[in-house]
């Protein structure tokens, strides 16, 4: 197997078209959009990325790829996929499927792929830290930690939709459900047009719960305008809350939005169920509530009474990034993660 | 609601959870953790997590004391349990909201049993693969890592599982039944020459064998309607042999099978057990360990699943992890 840097999106969509756990965070345009906006505080200094669409061929055929950026500054190199400060929860490789082989063949094709994007990484990037977090639907785990990586599970929720939406209803819990229905006679829930963004985006701000940049999400608009549905809030003609929901394949996401509102009813419970419901009604077989990993926002995720997928968190240290990491740790001192 | 984990003493209590529970194997029957109190010398604490009064769970804790610390396990080392853990039940009826908050509760008693009560240095559990939502460990601050099993459905009826099989896998059953290797079904005394056969290859790969001879014995027979010992022989001699563990639907390869000069034999073996899982109403064929790259490439030939579980930690302080690092150093580098 050969790894080679690949600009072309004809081979890089040929990839994504035929991997399962493709999500649109791995279009070559999201991806080419979030290398020119996403930067990482490195010592009280922004640094920008390099992107690396890496590809591995197994022979003539493309198999795989990595979506790689590489964050330079000081001698350190970190190497991260997703990038920071571009809102996505995971990226990570790609995989394409097999469908007529057996299962043996596929774990064995899994693991020269990814061994020879380690090595490749390795020997062309030599990186001080590597972070990975992998799409759902990648569950054999394996071949990174048998290339030294260390892997902890992450979790996010699906709503499956492939049933009555009675159901999907009934499957709320009840304080959810009652609150859903106070919010609708409090507030006007709407689809979002282009200027709700940046009120959207300047609540989301003032809470800490944004980390990308405005003119990032325009441009995300602007290039992804099919793939995007999105819902506010008002509240006395007023925008108060809002969500953004993406389209890939036969999944809706919650992406971004649901920031805490200041009055004694919040309308986010109501706005995530719009986005159920639009998305049932327009025949998508799963809704996902992006992330079940925050322990502030458990209590109210996990009343949508969703199913965990589970993906995972992947890292690799270089010599000198494992000796800091063992610092930071002795000075932080009692039972910290590793 | 409160939680809290009390120690209950009501074997028959007990073993109606792990009946009831989807988080168990043979592993959590009282019988089993009584064995390894009494033969290997860890302190048994069952535990049974309450919310309000209405148990939910249960959880079996080890502890032993060592060197000035306290260490706890749920399974301990070299007792052959391939995880523990807890059990809870009724998981799957309940909505997730309540899933997750029992689970919490459940989690948060015994970390505080284990910590504040017992006093332990170090809490380690393997989770049954069954239980997949390990938030609230890590919300506790535990590591956690991944650990790797197979299952095989075999459900589908033994021509299908044999057309699955790596062409490989055919092969060489084919090649062992014609030279001459016979499968039979074995009587539990047969466990100590599938030991030292163990013992042997773990020898020849510069290891030692940690688990107890005298303890296998007792659990094969305390247990003998649940495990079945596979033997494979050439010439009358044995030349491999399996233990695998029955529980519920499923019927699980637990040890046995080293590697030895009798090409194909376990190969063989494999696929005499699974027909047998198959014809006496087993549904799963459970693998254990598929987490080490050369036994995963050669369990799998059968065309199993992959399944991902937990294995969770957490340390009292951070000389207690320099500590388990010299350990597992020790241990592995020098065979200590």
């Amino acid at each position: 197997m050969n790894v080679e840097i690949v600009e072309s999106k004809e081979i890089w969509n040929s990839i994504l078209d035929r991997s399962s756990n493709g999500t649109l965070f791995h279009d070559l345009e999201w991806l080419k959009i979030s290398a020119r906006y996403a930067t990482k505080n490195f010592l009280g200094k922004r640094v920008p990325c390099k992107f690396y669409p890496l590809v591995v061929f197994k022979g003539e055929e493309p198999i795989g790829a990595l979506p790689a950026f590489m964050f330079k500054h000081a001698g350190i190199k970190l190497l991260l996929s997703p990038p920071h400060g571009v809102e996505n929860y995971y990226l990570g490789p790609l995989f394409v499927e097999f469908p007529n082989a057996k299962r043996s063949k596929i774990e064995r094709y899994f693991l020269d792929f990814w061994k020879a994007i380690d090595e490749y990484v390795a020997t062309n990037f030599s990186p001080s830290y590597i972070l990975i977090h992998t799409s759902p639907g990648i569950l054999d785990a394996r071949p990174f930690k048998w290339c030294g990586y260390y892997v902890e599970p992450r979790y996010t929720y699906v709503v499956d939709l492939n049933r009555r939406l009675e159901d999907v209803w009934l499957q709320l819990s009840r304080s959810l459900r009652r609150d859903i229905k106070k919010a609708w006679k409090i507030f006007e829930i709407r689809s979002a047009k282009l200027e709700d963004l940046s009120a959207l985006y300047d609540i989301m701000r003032k809470r800490g719960r944004i980390h990308c940049s405005l003119d990032y999400l325009g441009e995300i608009f602007k290039t992804f305008n099919k793939n995007i549905v999105a819902f506010v809030a008002e509240f006395e003609g007023e925008v108060v809350s809002g969500i953004v929901n993406l389209i890939y394949r036969n999944r809706v996401q919650f992406w971004i939005g649901l920031p805490r509102v200041d009055l004694p009813t919040s309308p986010n419970g109501s706005l995530l169920w719009s986005s159920i419901e639009w998305a049932k009604a327009q025949g998508y077989g799963v809704y996902e509530i992006m992330s079940a990993e925050e322990y502030e926002l458990f209590p109210f995720k996990s009343k949508f009474n969703a199913n965990l997928e589970i993906y995972f968190s992947v890292r690799k240290f270089g010599a000198f990034a494992r000796i800091l990491s063992c610092i930071r740790e002795v000075v932080k001192g009692d039972e910290v993660p590793r | 609601m409160r939680f809290h984990a009390e120690i209950s003493h009501d074997a028959n209590f007990w073993n109606e959870i792990v009946i009831a529970s989807e988080h168990t194997h043979l592993f959590h029957r009282w019988e089993w953790l009584k064995t390894v109190e009494n033969r290997l010398g860890f302190k048994f604490h069952p535990l049974v997590i309450y919310k309000g009064s209405t148990p939910v769970g249960i959880y079996p804790v080890f502890s032993k004391s060592k060197y000035f610390y306290k260490f706890a396990f749920s399974p301990p080392p070299y007792t052959g349990i391939s995880y523990l853990g807890p059990a809870l039940v009724d998981y799957a009826d309940l909505k997730e909201d309540k899933r997750l908050s029992i689970l919490k509760g459940l989690v948060e008693s015994v970390d505080k049993f284990v910590f504040s009560e017992l006093g332990a240095s170090y809490f380690l559990t393997n989770v049954s693969p069954n239980l997949k939502d390990v938030r609230p460990y890590k919300w506790l601050n535990y590591d956690i890592d991944l650990i790797f099993h197979y299952i095989l459905d075999i459900s589908r009826g033994v021509e299908n599982v044999w057309k699955g099989f790596k062409k490989e896998a055919r092969e060489n059953v084919k090649k062992a039944i014609k030279w001459g290797f016979k499968f039979e079904m074995g009587e539990p005394d047969d466990i100590k020459t599938i030991y030292e056969m163990l013992k042997g290859r773990y020898k020849e790969q510069g290891l030692k064998m940690k688990i107890n001879l005298s303890y296998l014995r007792e659990i094969c027979d305390l247990f003998s309607d649940s495990i079945k010992i596979f033997l494979c022989r050439r010439d009358g001699e044995v030349v491999t042999g399996i233990v695998a563990l029955c529980f519920k639907d499923r019927i699980s390869f637990w040890i046995g099978g080293a590697k030895s000069d009798a090409k194909y034999a376990n190969d063989l073996i494999h696929w005499e057990a699974i027909k047998w899982a198959c014809e006496n109403g087993f549904k799963y064929y459970e693998e254990f360990g598929a987490g080490t790259e050369r036994l995963a490439r050669f369990k799998s030939k059968f065309n199993p699943d992959l399944v991902v579980a937990f294995s969770v930690k957490k340390y009292r302080s951070f000389h207690v992890r320099i500590l388990e690092g010299i350990y597992k150093l020790g241990r592995n580098y020098l065979n200590i």
